[in-house]
């Protein structure tokens, strides 16, 4: 990134801050644009839905555009891949263009370009090795790969974005699957990705993107991580079934067995450290992992039935949440060990108007069938036992 | 840590445009010495319900039979009881205004209680078939419930509930996970969209200019638009009258991006634009027919995002957004 642009990264990072101290009611609204013409930014930035309006609007013209481009070429043997190069290419000159002006940098449009710029550069590479190279399918999937994790990692480091990081850093683990020792690769690799980001997370000398970026390679990493020693991830095979060509040998019983103590551990360590770090990203992704591994247990051990898991969970999850809320709640200053259930500096009543998005997609009733002669009672529910509202509950 | 907002407290503290307070507890929550663990909580507690719903539906596919039909009904009844018992005793007194949550786990306590009460009505209603061959006016039954509660609790979400219940009733489908607008006749399902879409977009409107939970007008307009928007463009991209329904679109579109510009309101401005543009796609195809096998069309199509595109930049100079 350029060092004006990390300036002005810097300053809209206190901006933020201050516009959820004022969310909050902490500070007025004269403190806040004092604060803002203290951290000036000249970048205008529109709300999120023009952003995203902007981003659909310019991945139209992209595609529209690379669509005509393809239908009026020569059909040269590599045509299309010089024509994906070509693309791309313009893509991060349009990139770089956005983001050097004030008025387009934060727009949404610069985010579109960046990304077809990484899909077209992946994409005409692989195309080029097809046509006229001429690798086989396999050899085609690993450039393709190799190209993404080149291009992204290339566009994170430029244009810093935790998305971005994602990606090359997929792409990375993706590739290390296509070599013998795939699966090693991803439990050394995965830890030493992880334990590298985490020096950088607070590092000031690191941009507020590029450290944003350096938690989603620690995030990447821990995936890598717990799908190398995961237990059914190492019985399915499924780090090897990526790679092309016959898929080696069984897991022996010993190296299953040791694999699912180290699920646990990996789980229990991402947890511990979330916790000792107070890192609420490392917290919600030991969560996750702790219900992958309950998931992947129950699979091995299915002592009870499936429905008397789901409400022992549910219930498990609702009396955790509850206890967690109350224990924190009565602590003095509604604090305990550095952590709180008080919302800080997040507009609450925006947050619970938010939650009717993901209720509403997974909790609604099933629509009646417009005709249905055999109404006897079949049960199973709506969409997640949605009030089991439909014809058939 | 935010090492630069860190700096940035210290130097406006030094100004004097910081106070302490609230200086030293902003530099505790930048330095990650103070951490909110909300978000955590609500997602557990969310995934809690949705693990409870979905395994009493499994429970009683399984066993309704050996149970039977009493004992089930009155254990359902008895866990919603206790749900909504919790919510009677924490909810703070009715007010036509946003009432103070009383804690974080209030509104899933409140959401499980009516779901686990919509279940059991359900399943009352299917073994016992009280309402006979006008079973799915449960479905009515169980969002004017819903709409009840959602009033009385001020709850967004169980609102949400309230009005994909009573557009489940007309029989179309607001879960975009469907893919579709319902499993009934076509023309049907899409007049009752509109219907359903126009009627709550209405409804939010009246009450939020009446001053009733105005803050549930965004519930009550996202919803009604995706509704109208989704039968109106399902009409545009059918076989026959497509045109009328483009006009219909158009209009619809219009008038409501024109009162979101007013309003300051650019998401549901955005949704207007996405709906015409959607429609004027289908116009595009069938205008440039002879052009669909060539570069041409999408240079057109090309054209055309890009003047959507300038329209967007010249509204948002001029738009105050709320």
């Amino acid at each position: 990134m350029k060092g004006a642009w990390v300036a002005l990264e810097r300053a809209a990072a206190v901006r933020d801050a201050a516009r959820g101290w004022r969310s909050a009611g902490l500070v007025d609204a004269e403190t806040e644009r004092r604060i803002a013409d203290e951290f000036p930014d000249p970048r205008l930035r529109p709300s999120w839905a023009f952003r995203a309006l902007t981003f659909l609007l310019v991945t139209v013209v992209v595609l529209a555009l690379f669509l005509a481009l393809m239908l009026a070429g020569p059909g040269l043997p590599a045509g299309l891949g010089v024509l994906c190069l070509v693309v791309g290419g313009a893509c991060v000159a349009a990139t770089e263009a956005q983001q050097e002006s004030p008025r387009l940098a934060r727009r949404g449009g610069a985010g579109a370009t960046a990304l077809w710029a990484g899909v077209f550069l992946s994409g005409g590479a692989a195309f080029l090795a097809h046509r006229p190279v001429g690798l086989n399918e396999s050899g085609v999937v690993t450039v393709f790969l190799a190209a993404s994790a080149v291009a992204w990692g290339a566009a994170c480091l430029r244009w810093g974005s935790p998305v971005w990081a994602i990606f090359s850093t997929t792409s990375s683990f993706f590739l290390l699957a296509r070599v013998p020792a795939g699966r090693v690769l991803w439990v050394v690799l995965g830890a030493g990705f992880a334990l590298a980001a985490a020096r950088y997370l607070d590092d000031p000398s690191w941009a507020p993107l590029h450290r944003a970026s350096a938690a989603a390679v620690q995030l990447a990493g821990l995936a890598a991580l717990y799908m190398g020693v995961n237990t059914w991830s190492l019985e399915t095979q499924w780090i090897e079934k990526l790679r092309p060509g016959p898929v080696s040998t069984p897991a022996s019983q010993t190296l299953l067995a040791a694999s699912a103590v180290a699920t646990a551990v990996v789980t229990a360590g991402v947890l511990g450290r979330g916790i000792r770090a107070r890192r609420t990203l490392l917290l919600d992704a030991g969560i996750v992992l702790s219900v992958l591994s309950l998931v992947t247990l129950r699979h091995y051990v299915p002592i009870v039935p499936l429905w008397a898991v789901l409400v022992a969970a549910g219930a498990t999850f609702l009396l955790v949440a509850l206890g967690l809320n109350r224990w924190l709640s009565r602590a003095a200053g509604k604090q305990r060990g550095g952590f709180t259930a008080e919302p800080l500096f997040v507009d609450e009543a925006k947050a619970r108007l938010l939650e009717v998005v993901p209720v509403a997609a997974t909790l609604s009733p099933s629509t009646p069938a417009p005709e249905a002669p055999d109404r006897s009672f079949r049960p199973g529910g709506g969409s997640f036992g949605g009030g089991g509202a439909s014809e058939r509950f | 840590m935010q090492p630069e907002v860190v700096e940035a407290i210290g130097a406006l503290k030094d100004k004097g445009i910081l106070g302490d307070p609230p200086a030293s507890t902003l530099l505790r929550v930048a330095k990650r010495e103070l951490v909110s663990v909300r978000f955590e909580l609500r997602a557990l507690l969310y995934a809690g319900v949705l693990l409870v719903t979905t395994g009493v539906g499994l429970f009683v596919k399984e066993n309704h039979d050996r149970i039977g039909p009493l004992a089930i009904s009155a254990g359902i009844g008895l866990a919603a009881a206790l749900c909504i018992g919790y919510a009677v005793r924490r909810a703070a007194p009715f007010t036509w205004g946003r009432a103070p949550a009383p804690g974080v786990a209030f509104d899933y306590v409140l959401l499980l209680g009516v779901l686990l009460f919509a279940a059991d009505l359900a399943y009352v209603e299917a073994q016992f078939r009280l309402l006979g061959p006008g079973w799915p006016y449960h479905l009515l039954l169980v969002s004017a419930l819903y709409a009840a509660a959602a009033y009385r609790w001020d709850s967004a979400v169980v609102l949400g509930l309230a009005l994909t219940s009573f557009a489940a009733w007309r029989g179309v489908s607001v879960n975009v996970l469907h893919g579709s607008l319902g499993p009934g006749r076509l023309a049907e399902t899409r007049a009752n969209a509109v219907a359903c879409g126009a009627l709550f977009a209405l409804v939010g409107v009246l009450l939020s200019r009446g001053g009733k939970k105005a803050h549930f007008e965004d519930v009550y307009l996202h919803a009604g638009l995706l509704l109208l928007f989704g039968g109106l463009l399902s009409g545009v991209y059918a076989r026959g009258l497509w045109g009328v329904w483009l006009l219909l679109l158009l209009a619809v579109a219009v008038a409501v991006a024109w009162a979101a510009f007013r309003g300051g309101r650019s998401l549901i401005f955005a949704e207007g634009v996405i709906a015409a543009y959607l429609g004027l796609l289908r116009a595009l195809f069938e205008l440039f027919r002879p052009l669909h096998s060539g570069p041409a069309f999408f240079l057109v199509v090309a054209a055309s995002a890009a003047g959507v595109l300038g329209l967007v930049v010249a509204v948002h100079r001029r738009m105050r957004v709320r």
